[in-house]
């Protein structure tokens, strides 16, 4: 019993170990730009894979080891000042949302440049020579390569405990931390400082990955977990802080090793449970710091969403025209194109769902494909077991399962720093969600559900099971659903929406329960995104785990940005664009992720508010030129630029 | 009756002790101004009646209830109205939405009609609520402005627009004055005596402009260091020695 014990010990050491070192840097890039790095996983895992292209397959000394370590970070430290250069810097004064959603970006190029590097496959490297054997201590047998690892991450501990508060450089980091406006008064070179800082934080998620790279196989999955881990742990032992990256970390450790001797069947959850817990006990962690005081978003928002009424009938005709198009489609599209044209108006509408919570609320889901995935799943189940339950109820049956599941998530993000938590609990969500499924046989495990029978509306006599018919119940369902939100996002609620985006301390202090109007927000766009997946899964027959993948959670971000989340048909538009781009360039396979991600990332550099917000631009200067034209005729009014139709 | 009265709070940042066992109370209907040298610890003392961050110690009783530990929208709703130190709109709205939406906010809580759930445009009574309160205040030649296009001295006005649209027992001004020019402060003291007059709003504010503060006010009282020096009426506070104190420091000779 001793031994076993000591050996739960020793293994939650060195696996609290590891996640110190990923969430080290995490709470470093937090702690200075006020953002979680979502691509610190990413990093990590190429700091892996540059250390296993070094390595190469033979074994080395310990020193060479350490050396390739180093090497590895300092091959990402170069990464990170391109990062820092070419999209950080440019993204210091806008709201942090785009941030978050830039390095969520990232993370998707640089999962998709180390598919086309190194392939798909899995590898795993030798531990170097002295450390290949365990270690006998009575009748223990202990891994020296994991008492490397605990030694590493104490080590990188003190160093930086140090470093931070003891040498010029932390001091440096501390002063841009808590102000860089006053820092750069005082003659430092603010630039050059925080690009320095985040090549550091950088330069820690190489040297782990070319560190822990005997600790695991390698392959392109591999920074997932740790950025979760990594989150929690920062987020357990309190925003911005090293000591508590540490403790959290090791807490997280413990929980998995107990999690898996009391639970072995299934592996991975506690750890989730946990943070649940800690969120809703203290939401401040372990050691609160001033890094972690909410702060007011930035200026971003160009547009209220509240349009004049002027040109209103002139775009209902051109959207009673596009609706008429769509409905045609089925009359003379191919069955391919037919399916692609389905599937944009699915995900224009799970990303409008998405916008609900982006551009009329100001918080961010990075896991919104958790609600579509609950939704599709519920649907396909429902369908294949249980086809005499009527298809309406089912989809009234998704819409209550997400808005419920959105509710349980909201009470622990929306109580404290909502922004960071609800992104990071988003994460967790997909995450779970992806767990369970995986764990349970009922919804296909790995494999999904397939051949997911179309319904029959029986009351109406409607036999939805042909692409056709089914296609039209589709377009029909979507557009009803998408004027009821133009209707409720239109009218007071909306109001109350934009007010606690725009500014909710200013909301709380007219009597708006800000906490309870974002839950709301939150309740429909789940229930929302979770009807999207109902109807999306007789539409595709199959429903898999990758609609639970980081790269469906991007899809809604996406659509969303390409067109523009601060208008409500943004989000439509940019899914029709995507869908349009992504049946141009079907041939391409593999490079889906670098597309996407690249794409994202250009859109939030050089076009924040999208094509909506490109076209109500050049709609704008248009005007004003015609108006300096004939300037007796009209007068511009100052608030005019605003004030666009949509 | 006394309509807000704060009783031996205390706050500290760490080790700083910012306010040290300070009391008020604020008869109905009067004007109440708070002042004291910078870092004396008035900004602390309105955010912790306001109840934008909590004290230490002690107890903030509103209307005869302890509020202490409610947060920042119910006291809204129970009728304390607030403006900021720099004002704070929504600035993507125009003057006419950023009024609505607070009337739209104020009729939600006191479940009054604010027109069918389903409407688009807002009720016709609440718009006509918001172009009286507009006219009222004189920015009716700007009500279809942006709210980030107002000039410094309007968007102070929007704003309260915005605090009385909720028709607040009482009126927290934070600093109203602050940053602007001598013409737009004797505008802003007018209207901050109009409210209390025709409206019947107490007002408790902070302010650094003594002219200001002893043309409104009806009680005053200085702080320093966390402390209460002196509160009463201006007479009192004007020829109080241990004010003078405060403000010129202690004369050499004296000593």
């Amino acid at each position: 019993m001793a031994t076993q014990l000591i050996f739960a010990i020793f293994n939650a050491l060195s696996m609290g170990m590891a996640i110190f070192m990923v969430a080290a840097g995490i709470t470093l890039i937090f702690g200075l730009l006020k953002i979680l790095n979502m691509a610190q996983g990413a990093f990590f895992m190429i700091g892996a894979y540059i250390a296993f292209s070094l390595i190469d397959h033979q074994q080395l000394s310990l020193l060479a080891f350490i050396g390739v370590a180093l090497l590895a970070g300092l091959g990402v430290a170069v990464l990170g000042l391109l990062t820092d250069r070419l999209i950080l810097s440019r993204l210091r004064h806008v709201d942090y949302h785009y941030m978050l959603i830039a390095t969520f970006a990232l993370m998707m190029v640089c999962q998709g440049a180390v598919k086309l590097i190194w392939g798909v496959n899995f590898f795993s490297v030798m531990p170097p020579l002295v450390l290949d054997q365990p270690l006998q201590i009575g009748t223990l047998f202990l891994s020296r390569y994991s008492l490397f690892v605990i030694a590493a991450g104490l080590v990188i501990y003190v160093i930086l405990e140090v470093a931070i508060h003891r040498l010029w450089l932390g001091k440096l980091m501390q002063s841009l931390a808590s102000n860089p406006w006053m820092s750069g008064l005082l003659g430092i070179n603010v630039s050059l400082g925080l690009t320095f800082s985040v090549m550091f934080a950088f330069f820690l998620a190489g040297l782990a990955g070319g560190l822990m790279l005997p600790l695991q196989s390698l392959s392109p999955q591999l920074g997932d977990a740790y950025l979760l881990y990594g989150f929690f742990a920062i987020i357990i032992g309190g925003l911005g802080n090293v000591r508590g990256a540490l403790l959290g970390s090791i807490l997280l450790g413990l929980v998995n090793s107990l999690n898996t001797i009391l639970l072995p069947e299934w592996p991975g959850i506690a750890i989730y449970v946990v943070l649940a817990v800690f969120l809703f006990f203290r939401p401040e962690g372990l050691f609160p710091s001033l890094a972690s005081q909410p702060q007011s978003a930035g200026e971003q928002g160009s547009s209220a969403m509240v349009g004049n009424k002027a040109h209103r009938p002139a775009w209902m005709v051109a959207g009673a025209l596009v609706v008429v198009l769509a409905a045609s489609l089925p009359l003379w599209a191919n069955g391919g194109l037919l399916y692609v044209a389905g599937s944009a108006i699915v995900y224009g509408l799970f990303a409008l769902s998405w916008n609900i919570l982006f551009g009329y609320t100001g918080l961010a889901s990075f896991g919104h494909s958790a609600f579509f995935a609950i939704g599709a799943y519920f649907t396909g189940v429902l369908l294949r077991d249980w086809p005499q339950v009527p298809f309406l109820l089912v989809l009234l049956g998704c819409a209550v399962f997400g808005a419920v599941v959105a509710c349980l998530v909201g009470a622990l993000a929306l109580r404290r720093l909502a922004g960071i938590f609800l992104a990071v609990l988003t994460i967790a969500l997909a995450e779970v969600t992806r767990l369970l499924i995986s764990y349970s046989d009922f919804l296909g495990r790995e494999d999904g559900l397939v051949g997911i029978p179309r319904p029959k509306l029986a009351w109406l006599g409607f036999d939805l099971d042909s692409s056709a018919a089914y296609y039209w119940f589709l377009l029909a369902a979507v557009v009803l659903l998408v004027a009821v939100l133009w209707w409720v996002l239109h009218g007071r609620f909306g109001r109350l929406l934009l007010i606690t985006r725009q500014d909710p301390e200013r909301a709380a202090f007219l009597g708006v329960n800000v906490t309870r109007v974002r839950t709301a927000s939150f309740m429909l766009s789940g229930a929302v995104a979770a009807v999207a997946g109902g109807l999306y899964a007789p539409w595709a027959r199959i429903v898999t785990l990758e609609q639970v993948s980081f790269l469906a959670s991007t899809q809604p971000v996406l659509n969303a940005m390409l067109g523009g989340v601060h208008s409500f048909w943004g989000p439509m538009v940019g899914a029709v664009i995507f869908a349009v781009l992504e049946y141009g360039t079907r041939t391409f396979v593999g490079l889906s992720e670098i597309m996407v991600g690249a794409l994202l990332l250009l859109i939030i550099l050089a076009a924040p508010n999208g094509v909506v917000g490109l076209w109500r631009a050049w709609a704008s200067r248009a005007r004003t030129y015609r108006a300096t034209q004939r300037p007796r005729e009209t007068e511009p009014e100052s608030g005019e630029p605003l004030r666009e139709s949509r | 009756m006394d309509i807000l009265r704060v009783e031996e709070v205390d706050k500290n940042y760490g080790a700083l002790e910012v306010l040290k066992q300070v009391s008020l109370s604020v008869p109905a209907g009067c004007i109440f101004a708070i002042i004291g040298p910078n870092g004396a610890g008035k900004t602390t003392l309105f955010k912790v009646m306001t109840g934008e961050s909590p004290c230490n110690a002690g107890n903030v009783f509103f209307q005869g209830e302890n509020v202490t530990r409610a947060p920042a929208h119910w006291r809204a709703r129970a009728g304390m109205g607030r403006t900021f130190q720099v004002a704070r709109v929504f600035n993507d709205f125009s003057v006419l939405e950023n009024v609505v939406a607070a009337i739209e906010a104020r009729r939600r809580y006191q479940h009054q009609p604010a027109g069918r759930f389903w409407a688009v445009e807002p009720a016709r009574e609440v718009l006509a609520e918001a172009h009286q309160l507009i006219a009222d205040i004189g920015l009716a030649t700007v009500i279809s402005h942006a709210a980030r296009f107002l000039s410094h001295g309007d968007r102070k006005r929007l704003e309260f627009v915005i605090a009385l649209a909720l028709k607040p027992r009482v009126l927290m001004l934070d600093e109203p004055t602050a940053g602007m020019s001598p013409a737009d402060r004797l505008g802003i003291a007018d209207l901050i005596l109009r409210i209390r007059d025709q409206m019947g709003v107490t007002v408790v504010m902070t302010e650094h402009d003594m002219d200001i503060v002893f043309r409104l006010a009806d009680r005053i009282m200085v702080l320093s260091y966390g402390e209460t020096v002196a509160c009463g009426g201006v007479a009192d506070i004007k020829g109080n020695p241990a004010v003078q104190e405060v403000y010129l420091g202690k004369e050499m000779n004296h000593a």
